[in-house]
């Protein structure tokens, strides 16, 4: 026996040379990478406390399981489809005998994955350290042989609880030697010459071939004699109970009962007695259990001599019966065997019906929530709405978020852990939020898909954080084009501001507009800020004027200053932008609109005057002395408009 | 199974703390060698490479943390020097790569003694930075323009009357949960009563008040960590003092007729009272979603904590650190760390090494 508790905390040693001992630990990140370190106590010292030579090393532990290597991956991205399924079918609701194929035929498609996998993992990966693939596929063979104990046990139950038929097909299909080995023997010229010819008939006798074994004991030289012959009849008239079958289970007994009656009967008067290899399967099928005893190691384990001596002692075996049975095995093993292993226990409690138990064993022995999350999901849809099961509900939650958990700190498996958290109640929603807010933006590419996975959800917060951040970065390299595109997103109004005033002094300073294509773009997310609006407004006034409507520029100009929004350090450009405007030969700006240019101007040149004296050598400076030398200009241009203007005016109106 | 790396801090003292990013992908250490270093994660290979170090004070720097990554790449230091700073990243692109160096925004010396902890305060709540000196004042500052860092206000002064050692906001991000702080103290006096308050922000009144004294610790706090909360109705705090605590604090119901303008009070619980460090714990810290505790004591072993969904808590894991003799020979293996423990085939000289159980064979999940 195992003696220590499987309760126990795990201990792991970091060796480190710098202090006895004393280490620090900072847990970061989703998938739980820890950061631990050496430390003492905070005292102020002078001086360094490392001794020479010595280095402060800091040491990352992070968890790692066979999910993350490439065998997995397939795994994983197709086990998340079967559960999404499964999900969508149960919450459109259903009886207990509609629901009942489905999680029979979803426990299949789990079972036919992990067997897949298997597989694979046995064919590819030559590279790998031939421990490490042999541990993998351990692992799988493990979750597909309990995945289909537990799917006879509770989800693919027959009326009337008979399970041991289903638990025969079990053991011949994990434990495939002896069929291997019949078809071996039977190849040769001589199959009765086989050095294991009886054990391989032993073997498929334990486990109910009984088909087979006439095949086998057809090829014996003395097939013809009387005891081969008997006993071919005693093995072809075996009862085997159908379901189905029309027969009722009592009926059946009495059949059974009848079977090894003339089996005793033909034991005890000696029609074996020339041929003990003969007698030994006669025994067996007496249900000796000092026979069959001696027999368990062509067994292997005690799952298998349980229902091999089921199968002849207590063929209408039922759920409640596999407990005793289970024991009397392992008792029965446990002289020959050693300890009792973790799978042991995971079966044994699967036979005591103890879910609970069975996910509690998984969960310490498999280094990764893959298995008991989806066995966990579906004996929660299997138990639905029943008292005793309540606790699948929770638990089924809380590792389906362990698993996400584990899956979001992975580059690409995420995405798969978020579509696990659609399914788990509010803290799955919660934990969705998370992944997402927390998932590194290492490309736009990747921003693009959070902002889309969480716009999916009616994540609103996430999708304005994402934006935000991705517009700080932008901004902090300087790239203010796409800055501005994600502030709009992000509906930050002052960081919207500052870029807009960012991209407004920079067009004062070297006369350029950059990522003009995008600022042209906005529409109506212009009135995010006052400055995003002037900066939209004043880009459709050059495009305006570049396509020659002078007209509907110069109004647009006129209202752009009129209005306000424009910063201060902006209107002289916009009166520049004005004086060829002004200087058209018809006059395109009218007398009212001159004399708000001209109130402009005035103001402008007092504030100008005003600062100059105030302050000396900013940068500023350059441009407004730049300024003052074409303040005459815009003056002579304003009279000259004004003039025209009036004269215009005048000519309409009469 | 446990998978470790192990680097070269290259402080030239012992380091004092070591924050991670949002995203978990930048790392700040610092250190008693009065600089502070940051850390970026190589995509290629996954190392950690040093991309600054700069000396960042004239003491001890204590605790170093970062800034919600909508707000820029800032962090804030505090020292033995008896100041805190603010610092933020400039990157600037000359051609051979991305240049990085960490300007100096503003240096708060409001303190008059050693600034012992600093946290900035959830993004919902604006740029505001917490400290908290040995002197027992806790300062609340707040950039009031997030797009002009130099410009720090000390908004609010609260006195603990008794030396702080630590603080820590609660992350909750809900609207509906009013801003609260929790401070620690590592008076040495247990006769100076509980050691860990809850400060709660009223907007109406615009205040922090204390609603709640946490009674049942009365020994020296050295660390304390609110939970984030992941859809909990309740708050988790996790505590270093002679042992480790988990409390839960659920803020109970006000009925209507008390106003809005009345405090949140709370139903103080323990949800776990842990002394297998069986000495003093000097450190607690949470993962991301507030289901493990990891906790660091004395004894020189990390212990992870973590409920199940019974909210049982139980310790999963613990990493003991091993003083190794033949310092010479773990350098000469390629910078590999040894196996410690036993069952470990002891071949390995790669810098990454599966950290071999000392316990019992099985791999059990720690996470």
């Amino acid at each position: 026996m195992d003696s220590i508790s499987r309760d126990t905390e795990e201990k792991w040693a970091l060796p480190d040379p710098v202090l006895l001992g004393r280490m620090h630990g900072v847990v970061s990140s989703l998938c739980n990478s820890l950061m631990v370190f050496p430390h003492r106590h905070r005292l102020h010292h002078e001086g360094s406390q490392l001794e020479p030579g010595k280095e402060v090393r800091l040491y990352q532990v992070e968890s790692f399981s066979w999910l993350w290597g490439r065998q997995a991956r397939k795994l994983i991205n197709e086990s998340v489809g079967t559960f999404l399924s499964l999900q969508k079918i149960m919450q459109e609701g259903g009886g207990a005998e509609e629901r009942k194929p489905t999680l029979v035929k979803k426990c299949r498609e789990y079972r036919s994955m992990i067997q897949a996998s298997m597989e694979e993992s046995i064919i590819f990966e030559p590279e790998e350290v031939e421990s490490d693939l042999h541990a993998y596929g351990q692992v799988l063979y493990k979750m597909e042989l309990i995945l289909s104990l537990l799917e006879i046990l509770f989800i693919d139950t027959k009326p009337g609880g008979l399970v041991l038929n289903q638990l025969v097909v079990w053991v011949r299909s994990h434990f495939p030697t002896n069929h291997e080995k019949k078809s071996e023997a039977l190849e040769s010229d001589h199959p009765h010459q086989h050095p294991s010819y009886w054990e391989i008939i032993y073997g498929l006798v334990l486990q109910g071939s009984l088909d087979d074994v006439r095949q086998m004991l057809s090829h014996h030289p003395r097939a013809d004699t009387d005891p081969f012959l008997s006993m071919d009849e005693l093995l072809r008239k075996m009862p085997f109970y159908q379901v189905y079958g029309g027969v009722s289970a009592a009926e059946f007994t009495v059949r059974w009962q009848h079977w090894q009656g003339e089996c005793e009967r033909r034991l005890e008067e000696g029609h074996f007695a020339t041929c003990p290899k003969l007698l030994t399967i006669c025994k067996i099928l007496c249900g000796d259990l000092d026979t069959i005893g001696s027999l368990w190691d062509l067994t292997d384990t005690w799952y298998h001599l349980m229902v091999s001596t089921l199968l002849y002692t207590n063929p209408t075996a039922k759920l409640f019966h596999l407990a005793g049975a289970a024991q009397d095995a392992i008792e029965h093993t446990r002289g020959n065997h050693s300890a009792i292993t973790p799978l042991d226990r995971i079966l044994l409690a699967s036979m005591e019906a103890d879910t609970h138990q069975v996910i509690k064993e998984c969960q310490q022995v498999l280094d990764n929530p893959w298995f008991t999350t989806h066995l966990t999901d579906l004996l929660y849809h299997t138990f639905y709405q029943q008292a005793e099961f309540k606790f699948l509900g929770d638990l089924r939650e809380t590792l389906i978020l362990e698993y996400s958990e584990v899956l979001s700190g992975h580059g690409s498996l995420w995405q798969v852990g978020v579509l696990y958290l659609d399914h788990c109640g509010t803290s799955g929603i919660a934990m969705a939020q998370v992944v997402l807010e927390r998932r590194p933006l290492t490309s736009d590419a990747v921003a693009h898909k959070v902002v889309q996975m969480a716009r999916d959800r009616k994540f609103d917060n996430v999708v304005m954080s994402v934006c935000r951040v991705m517009g700080r970065r932008a901004l902090d390299l300087d790239r203010l084009g796409s800055a501005i595109w994600w502030g709009v997103r992000s509906r930050d109004a002052a960081f919207t501001s500052h870029i807009a005033h960012k991209i407004l002094q920079r067009y004062v300073e070297d006369g350029k507009f950059e990522s003009s294509p995008l600022l042209d773009q906005l529409g109506p997310a212009m009135l995010l800020s006052d400055t995003l609006t002037f900066l939209g407004k004043y880009r459709e006034f050059h495009m305006l004027y570049q396509d020659g409507k002078y007209q509907e520029a110069a109004t647009l100009l006129v209202s752009l200053i009129s209005s306000k929004l424009a910063p201060e350090y902006f209107w002289p450009v916009l009166l520049l932008d004005a004086l060829p405007l002004l200087k058209c030969p018809k006059p395109v700006i009218t007398s009212e609109q001159t004399y708000e240019l001209m109130y402009l101007l005035n103001n402008l040149h007092t504030a100008t005057t005003t600062n100059t004296e105030k302050q000396n050598g900013t940068a500023t400076e350059t441009s407004q002395e730049a300024f003052l030398e074409k303040e005459r200009d815009i003056r002579l241009a304003l009279t000259n408009n004004l003039a025209k203007a009036i004269i215009k005016e005048g000519t309409v109106e009469s | 199974m446990l998978v470790v790396k192990s680097l070269n801090a290259e402080h030239k003292d012992l380091v004092h703390d070591v924050a991670f990013d949002f995203y978990g992908r930048r790392m700040a250490t610092c250190s008693s060698d009065q600089t502070v270093k940051i850390w970026d994660l190589n995509d290629d290979d996954g190392e950690w490479v040093c991309t600054a170090s700069w000396k960042t004070h004239c003491g001890s720097v204590w605790k170093v943390t970062w800034a919600h990554p909508e707000f820029g790449q800032i962090i804030a230091t505090c020292s033995f020097d008896r100041t805190a700073a603010i610092w933020e990243e400039s990157v600037s692109d000359s051609g051979h790569g991305v240049h990085s160096t960490w300007i100096k925004r503003a240096g708060l010396v409001d303190s008059r003694t050693s600034v012992m902890d600093i946290e900035f305060a959830p993004k919902i709540q604006g740029l505001q930075l917490a400290t908290c000196s040995a002197g027992g004042v806790v300062r609340i500052y707040e950039a009031p323009d997030v797009m002009n860092l130099n410009q720090w206000s000390p908004h609010y002064e609260i006195n603990c009357k008794l030396q702080c050692s630590c603080i820590s906001w609660n992350p909750s991000p809900s609207r509906l949960h009013a801003p609260l702080i929790a401070v620690g103290s590592d008076d040495p006096n247990p006769a100076s009563g509980g050691k860990v308050f809850i400060y709660e922000f009223s907007a109406n009144t615009h205040k922090w008040t204390r609603v709640e004294t946490l009674v049942t610790v009365t020994e020296p706090v050295h660390d304390l960590a609110f939970a984030p909360n992941l859809g909990r109705s309740y708050h988790l705090l996790g505590i270093a003092s002679k042992d480790v605590r988990v409390i839960a604090l659920k803020p109970t119901k006000q009925d209507g007729s008390q106003g809005q303008s009345s405090l949140t009070s709370f139903e103080v619980r323990q949800a776990g009272q842990f002394d297998d460090h069986g000495s003093t714990v000097w450190r607690v810290s949470w993962n991301l979603t507030g289901t493990i505790l990891a906790s660091s004591g004395d004894d020189g072993c990390v212990r992870l904590w973590k409920a199940n969904y019974l909210d049982i808590w139980k310790c999963i894991s613990v990493m003991r650190g091993d003083a190794v003799e033949n310092v010479g020979e773990a350098e000469e293996t390629n910078n590999s760390i040894q196996p410690c423990g036993g069952t470990a085939s002891g071949q390995h000289t790669a810098r990454y090494f599966k950290l071999a159980p000392t316990a019992h064979p099985s791999h059990v999940p720690w996470h």
